[in-house]
Order: C-alpha cells, then structure tokens, then sequence
C-alpha cells in the first residue's frame, strides 16, 4: 500500500522532498512540482495550511500528486479539526489510496493571516496518532464503533531534536512510538552534533529498531534565509559558523547546497538514520540536484 | 479568582450614550482584587466620567455603590434598589456580576469591565490565567500546571517543536507551560510520569455542552423550605 | 490668561518648602504622605477648577512611609492615561521629587506648567465656571 513503507522497511535509505500547496484554487503548480520530483523521490509532503496560512488543502495536493506518480505524504494538524474531522478525512484518504499521513500539532494561528481564528486542539499529535492506530489495527473509530473497512495507514510524526527541553525530546519521541507512529521526520539539521546527540540517546533507548527515522535537511537560499532560520523560526539553531560561510559566499546558492550536501554527508555516517526529508522551501527544483550531489539513488 | 479590566474610557462612553443617570457598581471581590472594579476603581471612574461630562456639558448624574459581591443574588438585588433613579448601572464587576444585576433590576445593565480569565495576582498590576475550567481536571498529571489554560495549543502532552529556553514560540513573554511542567515534575522527582500518555480528553464537562450546572444535592431547598426561608425575610 | 490656577497636591514634610516658595494662583493640598493620594483626588481637582496639577513629594528612597511617592507617581501615570483619553492633555499634570533645600525645582517646574495652560488654555469648563 505505501511505497515509502516498503523502501523503509527493507532497510533502503529513504528520501522524501516537501511541496507547499499554493494558495490557489489550481492543483497546477502542485503537477508540476511532483513531475519534476516524480523519479527522485520516494515520497512527498504536502503540508496543511503551513505557518497557518490558507492554502489550497493538503488532502486535494495529495490527491493531485498521486494522481501525477508522485506518493504522497498527507499532513494533518490538530490546529484546524477535532477528532470527528481527523477520523473522516483519514477514512477518505484511504479511500484514494493516500496511506502516508503525517500527525503534527501545527503552527500556532498567530503566525499565520488568520490570527483572529479560534484553534481546535481538541487532541494532540501524539493523542491523534493513537486514533489513527486505533483505526487501523482494531478497524474502530476512537470510543470503539466499528468500520466496515480499516484505513491502510502509514503513520508519520514530527520530532525536533533542537527544541526544549533536550532531554525529555527522546522520551517525547518514545511517547509518540508507543501511539503508533512508524516514522518520524525531523526539524531541519543544521546543527549536527546536537542532532548527533539525540540520535545517540535515540539508539541506546533503542528507538531506531521501532521507528524509522528521517533526518530533516534545508537549502539555505541566501544570508538573509539563515539569519531567519536562525532568529525567528523556533526549534532551528544554526550554528555560527555555518552563518558566516552563507554571509562570506559569492554565490549564496552555491554555498547553501554545499552546506546541504555535507551535511547530508554526515547525516548518513548517523547511527539509526533511515532517510532524509529534504525541505527546500519554494525551491522544489533543487531538490533532484541535491540527491545526485548526495548520491542518495541507486 | 477572575480576572477582569476595565474597558477603555473612550468605549464607556460609547456604551452610554444618550443616558444622563449613572450609577456606578463596583464588586468588592475579584473585580476588587485586580484593582479593576472596587471602590477606587469606581471612584476614579466616577470622577473621569463626570469630568467628561462637564467638559462637554452632557448633564450626567453619577452615583456610585459597591458590593462585597456582584455574583450573588441578594447583593445583586440591593445594587438594583439603590439604582431607582438611575438610567442605567455600569458594573465594574465581572461578566457574572453584570449578568445578576440584570436579571433582578428593571433598567439596562452595562459592562464597564473585559473579563479574562481565571487566574490569579503573579505580582501586583500582573495577573495571570491559571485554569482552563475544562471541568475535568488533570493537574495531579502535570506538576500542578495546567495545560489547557498554559499551553498555547492546550496539548496534553507536550511540549510542541516550538518550546525553546523555557518560552512558547508564540510569544517571547510567554512560558512555555510545558517545560514549566517538565521542570517542576523534575523538582518534585516525578519525571517517570511524562512516559505516560493522556489519551484524548473528554471535553464533555467543559463548555462543550451549553452553560455548565453542577448541583450540590444535599443543599439543594425543597420548594416547603425555600417557602419557609422567603417567610423569615 | 493671568489667572490660571494650579494646584500643589504634597505631603506633611514638604508643606513648609511649598509654601516658602509663595507660589501666586496656587492652591495647596498637604496630605500626611503622597501615598495617600488616589486617582479620584488628582480628577476632582481638574473638576473643581484647577487648570494643572502638581504633585510633590520626597525624593524616591526618602518617603518616610516607604514608599508612598512611589505610589503617587503610579497614580499619576494612571490619571495622565485617563485625561488623554477623556480629551484633556497629560501635559497638564506633573510629579515632582523635591528635596526640602530645592525649592528652585519646583519653582521652575511652577513656571513650565503656567506656560503649558497658556499654551493649552483653560478646559473649557474651568472657564466657564470662572
């Protein structure tokens, strides 16, 4: 049923690419986007309204991706359904052989050009992660009614090894293991050895024998990018260095993929990594080209 | 307790109108408590309002009262009795306040105050929400801090990507309640509970349902003895 | 525009200074400390016919009840806030902390705020009620 379950389990390294749906009522651009990840890739995101900003949604990108070749991989946040909502659209999902579904909190409304909305929340990622395991392995609904048919479901969460408090990440990550996910990307790596620690504390719990995990990665675009990424988007640290190399870069563009690529590199040399999750935001095109630098296909 | 302010000036105004008798009804308990409603508040209100008044000669008539409290009935009523001659009463209590007085007095009853929350003093002039009132309550689970009203997304099993240094990603004033919870479970050697995961929550007792009515059974009046009781008034 | 009058609200240790300072068409108003002082007070003043406001108390450090001119100048900000709001310029409320040797300080600042209602005029009120 999921393609990315099948490379993941047979112990391949896995990639998967993002695409942001437009905001637009044309699933177009999102074509384009998955043609040209179409032979790369194992799998791609199509984020949900992200940064709480109204896109086109992630349900009908995924569907317009599918129906390119692309795999997708359905996000959904607890921001914007209640349980009702989550357990309906995961059916439908299914249904159209959408089968990797990624459980995330969301970004707060406040970031986003609907900052008067009301959240939901009524769960929270790791409560609809139980829901979706629930409805999988028993074929119930959350509170037990049966479903004349389970959902096929590849259960995916988040994890951000650079957020606090560092030392209950790893317990967090087991938390959502036992709820039922099967894979976890992460918040983008630029910091290695934090990202190198937590993989460590990942390995001695044991975790990377029951979970699959993604390493996020970034192209930085430009100076201006890092000093975002550094200063405004939490959970991402950059180091200083890496800073200084994007400011310095005659061609920043250049320098960003060559930060990305190395870091690929040491990615890869990690103990329990299973896979890279290469965001390259607006930047779908690059992303062919930071495989074959990485060497990431066979 | 609540947490209220008092509305701007300028909307108090607004609220008024073409009324000319004002009677200004401070609430001695919470209202009182974050220095929003009680008598100085109404007597600095009562005063601001007159000056505007006489500045742009509107002819108002301002009186004020307190009561020890605006959420009960019989304090309520004796804020009606005293507003015989009034046009209408500005409640400087909370929502609740406003809404007794209403029900027991024959002119319109305005808001002078925003109610917040529940929560409490942290210093003077800073209160802060504490209980999210869900009607089912976990804080036995989470080191005494409560989740629904903390937590920006009241996850119950936190805490999100967007917890850095001990601060939510929403704001950098704002803590991040769960690294407070992580912390003080810490400190209270209770670390192992934070393995566990809080199923999804039963949202039932809490404002999923209409207005919520919780019945003390035992003091509940027969209809003989609440006769008996309006007898001895 | 002679007969602007501003009221001294003080309290019992700077009486004596304010009025060796004889200040002409002022009014003064000693309280046992500025820490008795509320926003209803500063209010009635501009209701009852001042045209400015200033309040004197010790240096902050010095109140001999802790901290009541720390309180005053808290009130002061709050009524400041409240006369923008109702249409009357803060400009024509101060605080002052004064040691008893300084007269000068409140002298001077006597003659800034005269100069202040001869810039915003009477409200229009104070006038009529004149």
């Amino acid at each position: 049923m999921s393609h990315l379950k099948d490379v993941l389990e047979s112990g391949k390294f896995a990639v998967t690419a993002e695409i942001s749906p437009p905001k637009s009522a044309s699933c177009e651009t999102i074509r384009k986007k998955a043609a040209m990840l179409k032979d790369c890739v194992d799998a791609v995101n199509l984020t949900d309204n992200q940064t709480a900003i109204v896109r086109i949604s992630s349900f009908a990108s995924s569907l317009a991706c599918l129906q390119e070749g692309v795999e997708p991989i359905l996000q959904m946040t607890c921001r914007d359904r209640n349980r009702i909502a989550m357990q309906s659209d995961v059916l439908g999902a299914s249904a159209f052989g959408i089968h990797n579904v990624m459980c995330l909190s969301g970004d707060h409304q406040s970031f986003g050009n609907q900052k008067e909305a009301k959240n939901v929340y009524d769960v929270d990622s790791i409560q609809q992660l139980m829901i979706f395991n629930k409805m999988r392995l028993e074929g119930q609904v959350w509170g037990g009614d049966e479903l004349k048919e389970k959902p096929e479901l590849f259960l995916g969460a988040a994890a951000n090894p650079f957020a606090d408090p560092f030392e209950f990440r790893v317990q967090r990550l087991a938390k959502k293991i036992a709820a039922g996910a099967d894979f976890i990307q992460t918040q983008a790596v630029f910091d290695i050895e934090r990202f190198r620690e937590f993989m460590s504390s990942v390995c001695d719990r044991g975790l990377d024998k029951k979970v699959h995990i993604l390493a996020g990665v970034m192209p930085l675009k430009s100076y201006n990018m890092a000093e975002h990424m550094k200063n405004n988007v939490s959970g991402i640290t950059l180091p200083d260095g890496m800073i200084s190399r994007m400011k310095s870069a005659a061609d920043p563009k250049e320098e960003g993929l060559a930060i990305c690529n190395e870091t690929i590199e040491e990615i890869k040399k990690i103990k329990g990594v299973h896979g890279v999750h290469i965001m390259a935001i607006s930047w779908e095109s690059v992303v062919p080209r930071i495989i074959e630098d990485a060497d990431l296909r066979d | 307790m609540i947490i209220a302010e008092r509305k701007p000036i300028s909307e108090i105004i607004s609220i008024i109108g073409n009324n000319k008798k004002i009677l200004i009804a401070g609430c001695r308990s919470c209202a009182s408590v974050c220095m929003a409603g009680g008598d100085r508040e109404v007597a600095t209100l009562s005063e601001a309002l007159g000056l505007y008044s006489d500045l742009n000669s509107l002819g108002w008539e301002i009186s004020e009262i307190s009561k020890e409290r605006q959420c009960e009935k019989e304090w309520a009523r004796e804020i009606a009795e005293e507003a015989s001659s009034a046009d209408v009463i500005l409640s400087l209590g909370c929502g609740v306040g406003v809404q007794f007085i209403q029900e027991v007095s024959g002119i319109p009853v305005f808001p002078g105050l925003n109610t917040s929350n529940m929560g409490g003093p942290e210093e003077q002039g800073i209160y802060l929400e504490k209980c999210g009132g869900c009607g089912d309550c976990t804080l036995h689970l989470t080191g005494g801090i409560c989740p629904i009203a903390r937590c920006s997304k009241s996850m119950l099993n936190g805490p999100c990507g967007g917890s850095q240094n001990g601060k939510c990603e929403i704001n950098p004033d704002t803590q991040c309640a769960w690294d407070a919870i992580y912390q003080n479970l810490k400190r209270l050697n209770c670390l192992e509970m934070l393995s566990e995961i809080i199923p999804p929550k039963n949202w039932i007792p809490s404002r999923s349902g209409g207005p919520r009515k919780i019945i003390r059974k035992e003091m509940v009046l027969s209809e003989d003895e609440k006769k008996i009781k309006e007898g001895l008034e | 525009m002679n007969d602007c009058s501003i009221l001294i609200i003080c309290c019992e240790k700077m009486k004596e200074t304010v009025e060796r300072a004889s200040l002409e068409n002022s009014a003064v108003l000693a309280l046992p400390c500025l820490g008795r002082i509320d926003e209803a007070v500063i209010l009635r003043a501009f209701r009852k016919g001042a045209d400015a406001v200033i309040v004197a108390g010790c240096v902050e450090g010095n109140c001999k009840y802790n901290s009541g001119n720390y309180q005053a100048r808290r009130c002061v900000n709050e009524v400041r806030d409240i006369l923008e709001e109702i249409g009357i310029s803060g400009e024509r409320l101060e605080i002052l902390n004064l040691s008893p040797n300084q007269a000068v300080d409140l002298v001077n600042l006597f003659e800034n705020m005269k100069e202040v209602v001869l810039r915003l005029g009477h409200p229009d009120i104070l006038g009529a009620e004149r």
